[in-house]
């Protein structure tokens, strides 16, 4: 039984590439795609078209910062004050290495701030080391979803 | 008798209007006031009178004359009982006189006195003459420009019309010396012109009286004075204020100055504008030389026509001064303006700034940088200057014609620093414009060359050289005195920079606006370069990756070769895009400020670097004595790494390579240097290296983005330090920066603690 993955992702090249390189770290993660902010928040809180998806966090969250609706920050900042999602593990995973996205992501208490090579193997390298760690290694808080590859419980 | 210049100095107090004779070329009468009778007479009365003193005390004037010549006299008076000045009332024969000799009869009221003078109406003279001289006056003064002309008019004229040998006009300055402006002069008596004489050379109560009584004769000076003889009890209380006296005998000072010169007999007329005495038309004659009162007054009267003159010129002229001052300022303004600096506008040109106070040097101060125009003292001298005004404290302007009272010193530099002027513009950052001025006597020539030793065999007399002299002593030291509207103008001056200061801070101030917002937009627009810029690379870059796994074996060699440069060149922009932002952000971070060891840092970021980029590399490494200075540890990490990547990367064609890292205390700054026996550089190009995506070699000869230096360049900076490079191709470079090595030095104690005693 493996915990999901929440890549939250808007650029469909961006998230291509990401899932590819998921696919090459061969890791048994289910992995769940939200297009924005706002689908990722629904997902997370159950609301919307997730409103009945059974309960359980993902192991981590690998989250853009520039994302339509509700981006990275604000939705950073809405898991931990939230009382169930306050210690999901969440890893900013963007472009972007500006000083300020890295000062206020870590604020707002983010676990890891990683910014995507461009060089594709590094890519791989980078996204493989997170999901290892955050998908295997890691010891998730309580009442983290876990899941089968197959899709059961 | 001779009178020393001792003598002369104490004239200052000898009251000679209570001199108490007249000169015996007349009589005087001091009458009661009120009953007319005579309390007191000149001895000559007796003579031209014909009958002892005795006989004529106590009489009136209706019992010395007869009532129609009393009666003459009487309805010639004012007819209030108020003090009056001498004035004309007649020519006559005396009446009871066997002397058929006519007199001019003149009147003056002082106190409960009356007094009245009979002066010997001798000589003639050329009425047409006179009227030709008052119609030359009239006619030309209008057309005249300046003091000196009117001046020069007037001594010509008056000596015209009298005939004395030689005419001058003294004009008196603020502290009372006087000069001679204009003259007219023959063989006979040596020219005055230009000669300076102090102040005690008229006595301050004879000033007073010539502003009263305008005119003075003296037709010989060897008379024998007439000494004033008082009725009864009078004679040892009450004094006759003779000062309105036309008769009046001079002081014997008066009279020793006048032979000494070779004059023996003057006159003087007063020149008087707003009630100030402000010069003397001097006539002098080289022998006994009588003038008729009403020839007198006639030049009196053509002497009050000059002034009103001279009046209305020296207004004209205080106003086009005036009016010169603003236009000096007007282009001080406009200099200023068109100048970054103000400094820069106030002394790139010289002429204006001197001509605002006609000053012969001027200095702008500020801060510790001073600059100078025309003649002034050293800036070391000027820096003792601005001192002493600091000490001053809270004055704007400050003037003095005797700078060496303040600082005596300053005596040595009277050359170019008697006077000063100066104004503070800002004392919060020193700010200060100072004007000089030399040694008025430097400045003064006069042609009786004061130099000259003197030839009197008594030269303890007094004469007009020892008056030159005299005058050279007292203004020593001294340069010619500011005149108010030459203070007003750097008043104003320093006003006008105010303004062009405060104009300046506005523009800055809108700079720095203009600039934040500048910032801003950059910041906004590094960040869409970070976040979206990236993104179309890293797309390129990994989808050619995949398409490269994916369609490995169906690709032919070219076309995997293609691939591989698409991925390269993806990477490299990536690269850039990097380093580009790396760039701008060592700029803008905030720097963190510690106590950095340069060695370990160097020695950390050496073996880093052998285990990275350099492992397989034979470098001999050499690291001297570093310093430990105040940084950003992370930003001179970036330095080191920089320059020890460049020097192992440009020394990559060595079998064996060498790079030295060293130090050494230059002035108040550490100098670092990393030297490498590599590729080199021509130096031609030196300026180049430290620009962004500058480079001095093909790229795939030495591989890079080209923005390590300019960073280094940049981190530098912002310690306050410089970048510099040595090269020469194909034998290796020098980098070197420096820091201040101020801040630390304070710090700088022995590792061992010190033995105590």
């Amino acid at each position: 039984m493996l915990k999901p993955i929440l890549l939250v992702e808007d650029n469909p090249r961006d998230l291509e590439l990401s899932l590819a390189a998921l696919e090459k770290s061969k890791l048994a993660n289910e992995v769940i795609v939200a297009r924005d902010g706002e689908e990722a928040r629904d997902y997370l809180f159950r609301k919307g078209e997730h409103h009945d998806r059974s309960t359980g966090l993902p192991a981590v969250v690998l989250l853009d910062l520039k994302l339509p609706k509700i981006d990275g920050l604000e939705l950073l900042a809405m898991i931990r004050k939230d009382e169930v999602l306050s210690n999901l593990p969440v890893v900013m995973l963007t472009s972007s290495r500006e000083e300020r996205d890295v000062i206020n992501s870590y604020k707002l208490k983010v676990n890891a701030f990683v910014v995507k090579p461009v060089e594709f193997s590094e890519f791989i390298r980078a996204i493989q080391d997170l999901g290892v760690f955050w998908a295997v290694l890691n010891e998730p808080p309580p009442g983290s979803l876990r899941v089968f590859r197959d899709g059961s419980f | 008798m001779t009178v020393t210049r001792e003598q002369l100095t104490s004239c200052d107090r000898e009251p000679i209007h209570l001199s108490g004779s007249i000169q015996p070329n007349g009589f005087l009468l001091v009458l009661d006031g009120q009953r007319f009778s005579v309390l007191a007479a000149s001895e000559t009365t007796a003579v031209y009178l014909e009958r002892p003193l005795h006989q004529i005390f106590g009489k009136t004037l209706t019992e010395l004359f007869n009532a129609e010549f009393v009666q003459s006299i009487e309805e010639r008076l004012p007819v209030v009982d108020q003090p009056f000045q001498a004035r004309w009332l007649l020519t006559a024969l005396l009446p009871g006189v066997s002397a058929t000799e006519e007199f001019e009869v003149v009147a003056h009221r002082t106190g409960a006195h009356l007094i009245i003078e009979f002066e010997r109406a001798v000589g003639a003279f050329n009425t047409e003459l006179l009227n030709a001289a008052l119609y030359q006056v009239v006619a030309n003064t209008q057309s005249l420009g300046s003091a000196e002309q009117i001046s020069e008019l007037a001594v010509r004229e008056i000596r015209r019309i009298t005939g004395f040998d030689r005419t001058l006009m003294y004009r008196f300055d603020a502290d009372g010396h006087g000069t001679t402006i204009a003259e007219v002069t023959n063989d006979r008596l040596p020219s005055y012109l230009d000669l300076r004489f102090p102040a005690s050379d008229i006595p301050v109560q004879a000033r007073r009286l010539y502003a009263m009584n305008r005119i003075r004769i003296i037709p010989d000076v060897d008379y024998q004075p007439s000494p004033i003889v008082f009725a009864g009890a009078l004679n040892e209380t009450a004094q006759i204020d003779l000062s309105g006296s036309i008769l009046r005998s001079v002081s014997p000072v008066h009279r020793e100055y006048m032979r000494n010169m070779g004059t023996l007999s003057s006159m003087s007329i007063s020149v008087v504008i707003n009630g100030q005495l402000w010069g003397l038309i001097s006539c002098h004659h080289a022998e006994p030389r009588f003038l008729p009162f009403r020839l007198r007054s006639a030049c009196e009267f053509l002497v009050q026509i000059l002034s009103t003159q001279l009046a209305a010129q020296l207004r004209a002229s205080e106003l086009s001064k005036a009016i010169q001052l603003k236009s000096v300022q007007q282009r001080l303004l406009t200099h200023m303006a068109a100048e970054d600096s103000y400094i820069e506008g106030l002394t790139r040109y010289p002429q204006d700034l001197l001509e605002l106070t006609d000053a012969g040097g001027a200095a702008v101060i500020v801060g510790d940088e001073i600059r100078r125009v025309g003649n002034t003292p050293s800036v070391e001298e000027i820096r003792r200057i601005t001192g002493l005004l600091e000490r001053r404290g809270h004055e704007e302007s400050f003037a003095t014609e005797q700078l060496a009272a303040f600082i005596p010193e300053a005596a040595e530099w009277s050359a170019s620093a008697s006077g000063l002027l100066a104004i503070s513009i800002s004392r919060l950052h020193r700010t200060v414009v100072m004007w000089f001025r030399p040694e008025l006597v430097k400045t003064v020539k006069w042609a009786g060359n004061p130099a000259k030793p003197v030839e009197e065999s008594n030269d303890n007399r007094i004469q007009p050289r020892h008056s030159f002299a005299e005058w050279s002593e007292i203004v020593r030291g001294r340069s010619a005195s500011w005149l108010q509207e030459e203070i007003a103008a750097a008043a104003e001056l320093r006003m006008a920079v105010l303004e062009v200061v405060l104009k300046q801070a506005e523009e800055m101030a809108d700079l720095a606006n203009d600039l934040r917002s500048a910032n801003e937009e950059l910041e906004a627009f590094s960040y869409s370069v970070s976040h979206d810029l990236r993104a179309p690379f890293r797309h390129i870059a990994g989808f050619s990756q995949l398409l490269l796994e994916q369609e490995a074996t169906t690709l032919s060699p070219k076309g995997i070769r293609y691939i591989n440069t698409i991925v390269d060149a993806a990477t490299f922009a990536g690269q850039l895009v990097d380093s580009l932002l790396n760039f701008s952000r060592i700029a803008r971070s905030s720097m963190s400020v510690m106590t950095v060891d340069l060695h370990s840092v160097f020695q950390e970021q050496w073996e880093d670097l052998m285990s990275s980029e350099g492992s397989g590399r034979t470098i001999e490494f050499g690291l001297s004595e570093m310093p430990t200075i105040r940084g950003d540890l992370t930003l001179l990490r970036q330095v080191a790494r920089n320059l020890l990547s460049n020097a192992v990367k440009y020394t990559k064609n060595k079998a064996v390579a060498h790079v030295t890292v060293s130090s050494r205390l230059q002035g108040q700054e550490y100098v670092i240097s990393v030297k490498d026996d590599g590729a080199g550089f021509d130096q031609a190009y030196e300026g180049k290296l430290f620009g962004v995506f500058q480079r001095l070699h093909r790229s795939e000869e030495f591989e890079g983005t080209g923005i390590g230096l300019a960073n280094v360049r940049r981190i530098i900076s912002r310690h306050g330090g410089r970048t510099w490079a040595e090269g020469r191709v194909g034998e290796g470079a020098t980098f070197y920066f420096s820091v201040p090595a101020t801040v630390f030095r304070a710090l700088d104690v022995p590792d061992k603690p010190t033995d105590k005693p």
